[in-house]
């Protein structure tokens, strides 16, 4: 909604106030799809005059959730800005209950903000300061020379509005009972006008509250002051002792003084009865209070006098905090062994005030104290029972929690975050953690046969140091950068015959035995899949791979083994805490964990709360906790206290490095090809055993012209039920959960997408591209379509919204055709299908479409596991000579395979043994 | 007046005492009152105005020309004025509650204990009329009644007015009773600065320097509380305490809930989502039976949306509402195919339409591609869980 950094955003008010909208224009020229025009008074040269601008309309009711929700880092207009903090403000407002009907100058029902804390005063008034002149040059009917809606009444109109407009969803009138304050028609309400005057009475010209006064002695009672603050000038306070004696055009400045404190009073007297002894004075000026009711205005008795229009302030010298401080010590000397996290911690509590470590005796009278209120060391300090309670208590605290509290100098208590020290070996674990530096180098292990880049000899020795001290950790590196050889050189560099856990999505499962397979030769890789799955004669240094669903399904089975290392690729599946594979993996335990993800997870704090509860538990806290003290304030409230301590927190926990990092780009070839071996669903199986068995049939029985034909068909049909059956059927649809290659696309492209970078997905089959297209455009990702059939002003029109970044995926169905194409926006590459003819995928890659410019280029090959596509993919790879004899795009060569070896190239494998 | 059809008269105790002189005095005569309070709804008085000791009006009778018609109502003398003033001013409650718009009993009490009877008496009302008619009072006077009661209702200033004095002279005897007034002091401080200026000019606009946005203060533990109304609203008002406690308390916990960061306006659902959210939120709590009796949903019914709501939002009311359909065939055997590695034997599978049935589990498959796990209960599929990518993750082993 506010995607156009340019859009600026006036209020326009209106009566009924709920109907007020706000225009959206542009200064630097027209918005897009205007559909109306607001007269503005805007600068001209040196003068301002009215102008009409064309504007779109925005409805308050649809522009609040977007305005709550814009991000701090979005880049918006100061305009936009402005009311979105006004939004924040109000609904913040609305959600304390100062929420009161009233009745507008025409006569019609509307809800408004009150009463407002002197506090909210000054918020308001700093957001008046603040609001630009863009947001308010609404020009007043008629004013020559032209004035415009001042800051305040802008943002008070604004705020109201905004008050008036939320309590009204569809269902309210249902449920009030009527439509007045509740449908979002207006409806007069004139006739109780004179119950509206009363309500607005609590708003007068001054605010009143009733200030908390020490006793003289220290056992007498406390007794409370009745005090008036202006409301225009917050600076003039008077007590209500003088108010009653002073002259009247002091009291003028105060507006309609008494009125507004006797009827604060009289209100404030039906939350809290203790002011109903006021009233019957004549003069009321003070009160004094029992020790329970002064207990009672330390708690929520203050909240709701509040909302009555009664203030509590509290002296400072009346609030000195007793500070308690928790110690986390570990109780017997331990040595920080590879079992980092079982070390035992405990809690225990230490009391300052002002800084001043109070001795037992003094805690033994606070403890002791019968009054909220206890004069110590010649202060008044809160005895806070509860509070208080903790000093005795000693307790375990998580090694997780520990941990937390020695590196982010927080420990979270009861749902609360104090600050904590620690000491003992935690501290020292915590020191070492702080010391490892990144430019440590891991030497690649006996065994690995690839030679590590840089970046992953650094990466390696963090997995080396995380899995030594047992604490696990997130590797976070962008996709393409070799998470999975980082992880097969810890491995093998692990001096243990316990075996390695892989856990990942099905799609992923071929990759990872590939990759072991290529880089780890000699260990043993087992598949944990399929009916048969089995975990029993483990080898020494095995490796398992399963697939979330098993995982999931046969955690028991998985819980038994003793395993060296569970890692979770593709970890956003364990992101939702609550879901069944998340709660499954948590059983699953070893030495260590590490989850492996090439989204950016820093940027979702309570996905990477879950992901990181699983690798090493308790480090963040619980999840509301962690939501309600670190993800909203850093998230929304931008709190640099909060996002200083989550840094330092997850600093040694999550490696992360991006492929355009200044030091990785000059590591990282220009090109990097990888397959991706997607499985098959039932339905593919299905299908392809189907046509196999049918036209090898007819195949044997046949030969010459006929046979070759029949051969080619075979491929052809066999490529297009891997790519989607719906394309071998030539179905419109369903498209979702048929296909493997399909839901493989989908998830590559989201992580592109997360990258916030973007990619071009060949087909040689038209109708593929329009599958993909339309499939894609459903999953919510901005595709372009670009075939042989599109004219060619078409054609440059599709790659230029592309490379002004308007789609995420760019579809192309062509033979390289085109010329000198600029796509240099994506460094992306997918072949949906194959060419079996390297040249033409090169130069779809690169010659034709100049992709990437000077950033490294990933190129992904779509591969269904144990097909035909699988198979000839293999013979290119291997052999040579055919490589070269395919050159020319022809696919003859498999028409002269004699039936027994064509039998064997399009045999479907049993891939699950 | 404005021209709204009134039903009653009076809401407030006082309202009520002041028709009930009217109708002592009226106790020789009584059928012209009816006939007043008649009048008084037609609208056929007008020019009503209230001054000390006289209330004066014109009503429409019969004839072309309207009827003068004077109530006049004793003035207190000086001496009943200070001993009322005195009683008032001895107990800041009292001016309170006529600031408030109350007259407080007590006032009526403390007054009455000094020897001045705020209230008239019968024999202190004397209406007169420029009709022909002898009765006493006559039906236009008592339709002017009827509505002075009414302009009492609504201001107990009215009544002291009637009395002699009008509201600013009362409040300032009052003051001057606390004290004020006693200070001889001359003040120095300038009259007060000027409300909030609706304009400014346009040229400053673009010229003033503008400061830095303030932050919204930091989230409260829990949603507020609705702030106390003094008095309900009145009887003939388009709206109930009870229905305006309703909308606002569910806007409060909105707002809050907004505020934290957890949950949209609800601005964007439709009337069925959002009484599935406020159902939601009210079952189990005693608000639940009036949301059922105003929803004209069948209470059953309801429980299953708010449920569904609860799980899943909006999209699992869409899961409970949406029709049976028909996914390609290969979808379903892929999800019986997911069951069956999830070791539930293939033999309890039955698949109809969107669903796979497991005995009194049902998976079913929406249009965007996800499951969802409904159970039976009470004859009904209800959602029993938020939905997932997989058909076997709603799926426990155990089962």
């Amino acid at each position: 909604m506010f995607g156009d950094p340019a859009v600026e955003a006036t209020f326009v008010p209106t009566d009924p106030v709920r109907q007020g909208w706000l225009a959206l224009w542009r200064s630097d020229g027209e918005i897009e799809a205007p559909d109306d025009e607001l007269e503005l008074a805007l600068p001209a040269g040196t003068v301002v005059r009215r102008r009409r601008v064309p504007v779109r309309r925005l409805p308050l009711e649809r522009a609040i959730d977007p305005l709550m929700d814009l991000a701090a880092t979005a880049t918006v207009t100061p305009s936009v800005r402005a009311w979105s903090t006004a939004t924040r403000l109000a609904v913040e407002l609305a959600g304390r209950g100062r929420l009161l009907p009233s009745m507008t100058a025409m006569g019609w029902g509307a809800w408004y903000l009150g009463p407002l804390d002197p506090d909210d005063v000054k918020r308001r008034r700093r957001l008046s300061a603040a609001l630009p002149p863009a947001a308010h040059a609404v020009p007043l009917l008629g004013s020559r020379p032209v004035r415009v809606w001042s800051p305040e009444g802008m943002v008070e109109a604004f705020s109201n509005a905004v008050a008036d407009v939320l309590p009204r969803t569809a269902a309210a009138p249902m449920v009030a009972g009527h439509p007045a304050f509740a449908t979002r028609n207006a409806i007069p309400v004139d006739g109780a006008a004179g119950w509206f005057v009363g309500l607005r009475y609590s708003e007068g010209g001054a605010s009143v509250a009733i200030r908390l006064e020490p006793p003289k002695d220290g056992d007498g009672p406390f007794a409370a002051a009745v005090v008036v603050q202006s409301r225009r000038d917050p600076s003039l306070v008077l007590e209500a002792e003088e108010l009653w004696t002073m002259p009247e055009v002091v009291l003028a400045r105060f507006g309609d003084v008494e009125t507004s404190l006797l009827v604060a009073m009289r209100r404030g007297a039906r939350v809290w009865p203790p002011m109903e002894r006021l009233l019957q004075e004549a003069r009321p000026a003070r009160l004094q209070l029992t020790d329970e009711e002064v207990g009672e205005l330390l708690g929520p008795a203050a909240d709701d006098l509040a909302a009555a229009g009664v203030q509590v302030m509290w002296p400072a010298e009346l609030l000195t905090p007793v500070e308690l401080r928790p110690v986390v010590v570990t109780p017997t000397p331990a040595v920080v062994t590879n079992a980092g996290l079982s070390i035992e911690a405990l809690l225990k509590w230490e009391a300052s005030i002002d800084g001043e470590q109070l001795t037992d005796s003094e805690l033994a009278v606070l403890a002791e104290a019968k009054r909220p209120l206890v004069r110590l060391r010649g202060r008044w300090v809160r005895a806070d029972p509860e509070r208080l309670a903790r000093l005795g208590q000693r307790r375990r605290v998580g090694a997780g929690a520990a941990l937390a509290a020695a590196l982010g100098g927080e420990l979270q208590i009861d749902g609360e975050r104090v600050a904590a020290d620690v000491e003992g070996p935690i501290a020292s674990l915590a020191e070492r953690l702080r010391s490892f530096t990144s430019d440590r180098v891991g030497t690649e292990p006996p065994g690995l046969s690839a030679t590590l880049r840089p970046y992953q000899q650094r990466g390696l020795a963090w997995l080396q140091e995380m899995a030594d001290l047992g604490l696990g950790g997130v590797l976070a590196d962008d996709m393409g950068l070799g998470k999975t050889v980082q992880v097969l050189a810890l491995h093998l560099s692990r001096q243990t015959t316990q075996p390695t856990l892989v856990v990942c999505p099905a799609s992923l499962i071929g990759n990872w035995e590939r990759e072991a397979a290529r880089f780890a030769p000699e260990v043993s890789v087992r598949r944990f899949h399929g009916r048969e799955r089995s975990l029993d004669e483990l080898e020494d240094g095995e490796i398992v791979l399963a697939t979330y669903g098993v995982a999931r399904q046969d955690a028991v089975a998985l819980a038994g083994v003793t395993w060296g290392l569970v890692v979770a690729d593709e970890a956003q599946a364990i992101k939702n805490p609550l879901a069944r594979t998340s709660r499954m993996m948590r059983t699953i335990h070893s030495d260590a964990r590490f989850a492996l993800t090439g989204t950016p997870v820093e940027n979702r704090l309570t996905e990477l709360w879950a992901i990181l509860d699983w690798t090493t538990p308790g480090l963040l806290g619980t999840l509301e906790t962690f939501r309600r003290e670190v993800a909203i304030p850093v998230e929304r409230h931008r709190d640099p206290h909060a996002t200083e301590t989550l840094s330092r927190l997850l600093r040694p926990f999550l490696l992360r490095r991006r492929k355009s990092d200044p030091t990785i780009v000059p590591e990282l070839p220009p090109k990097t090809e990888t397959d991706q071996v997607v499985p098959l669903t039932a339905e593919q199986v299905t299908l392809y055993q189907a046509v196999v068995e049918e036209t090898m049939a007819k195949i044997r029985d046949t030969d010459g012209i006929n046979r070759r034909g029949l051969v080619l068909k075979l491929l052809t049909a066999l490529k297009q039920i891997c790519n989607h059956p719906a394309q071998y059927l030539d179905q419109p649809g369903p498209l979702a959960g048929r296909s493997g290659k399909l839901a493989g696309v989908v998830d590559l492209l989201q992580v592109i997408r997360d990258e916030d970078d973007a990619a071009l997905v060949f087909t040689q089959y038209v109708k593929m591209g329009r599958l993909l297209e339309h499939h894609l455009a459903e999953q919510g990702m901005r595709t372009l379509f670009f075939h042989g059939s599109l004219p060619v002003k078409r054609r440059q029109e599709l790659v230029d919204r592309f490379q002004h970044g308007e789609a995420d995926a760019f579809v192309i169905s062509l033979r390289a055709g085109g010329t000198g194409l600029n796509l240099t926006r994506a460094t992306h590459v997918i072949h949906y299908d194959r060419w079996w003819n390297p040249a033409v995928e090169d130069q779809a890659s690169d010659r034709t479409w100049r992709i990437g410019q000077d950033r490294p280029v990933q190129v992904h090959r779509m591969i269904c596991e144990g097909t035909v596509e699988d198979r000839i993919a293999t013979l290119l790879e291997t052999k040579r000579e055919l490589a070269e004899a395919v050159v020319g795009g022809s696919e003859a060569w498999v028409t002269e395979l004699n039936d027994d070896d064509l039998a064997e190239l399009v045999a479907l494998a049993d891939v699950a043994s | 007046m404005t021209g709204r059809k009134r039903q009653t008269f009076t809401t407030t105790w006082w309202a009520e005492a002041w028709i009930e002189a009217l109708e002592q005095r009226a106790s020789i005569d009584p059928n012209r009152l009816p006939r007043g309070r008649t009048y008084a709804r037609q609208d056929r008085v007008e020019g009503m105005v209230l001054a000390p000791g006289v209330v004066s009006a014109l009503v429409h009778g019969k004839r072309p020309h309207p009827y003068r018609v004077n109530v006049w109502v004793r003035e207190f003398d000086e001496g009943e004025w200070d001993r009322f003033l005195d009683a008032v001013v001895a107990k800041a409650a009292h001016a309170a509650a006529l600031l408030d718009g109350e007259l407080d009993p007590g006032i009526v009490d403390d007054a009455h204990a000094v020897g001045v009877d705020l209230l008239p008496v019968a024999g202190e009302l004397r209406p007169r009329c420029s009709c022909p008619d002898w009765a006493d009072p006559c039906k236009h006077s008592a339709a002017v009644c009827y509505l002075v009661a009414v302009e009492l209702g609504r201001d107990p200033f009215a009544l002291l007015e009637l009395r002699g004095r009008n509201r600013s002279r009362v409040l300032a005897e009052l003051r001057r009773r606390r004290g004020a007034g006693t200070s001889t002091e001359e003040s120095t401080v300038e009259a007060a600065p000027p409300a909030v200026e609706r304009g400014i000019p346009a040229h400053d606009a673009w010229s003033r320097e503008v400061g830095e946005l303030p932050d919204p203060p930091p989230p409260r533990p829990g949603p507020g509380r609705l702030s106390a109304w003094p008095v309900d609203p009145p009887a003939d008002a388009p709206f109930t305490a009870d229905g305006l406690a309703a909308i606002a308390g569910d806007a409060i916990d909105r707002g809050w809930r907004m505020s934290r960061g957890d949950a949209d306006s609800g601005l964007g659902l439709n009337i069925d989502a959002d009484l599935a959210r406020r159902a939601a939120a009210a079952l189990g709590t005693d608000r639940w039976g009036r949301v059922v009796e105003r929803s004209g949903v069948n209470a059953r019914e309801l429980v299953r949306r708010a449920s569904a709501w609860r799980h899943a939002g909006e999209d699992g009311l869409r899961a409970v509402t949406e029709a049976r359909w028909r996914p390609a065939a290969a979808v379903m055997v892929e999800a019986k195919a997911r069951l069956v590695e999830a070791r539930v034997p293939a033999g309890r599978i039955r698949i109809d339409r969107n669903a796979v049935i497991i005995g009194e589990v049902q998976l079913r498959l929406s249009h965007d591609g996800r499951w969802w796990r409904f159970e039976r209960r009470s004859n009904r599929w209800e959602l029993a869980a938020p939905p997932a990518a997989e058909p076997d993750e709603l799926w426990d082993v155990e089962e």
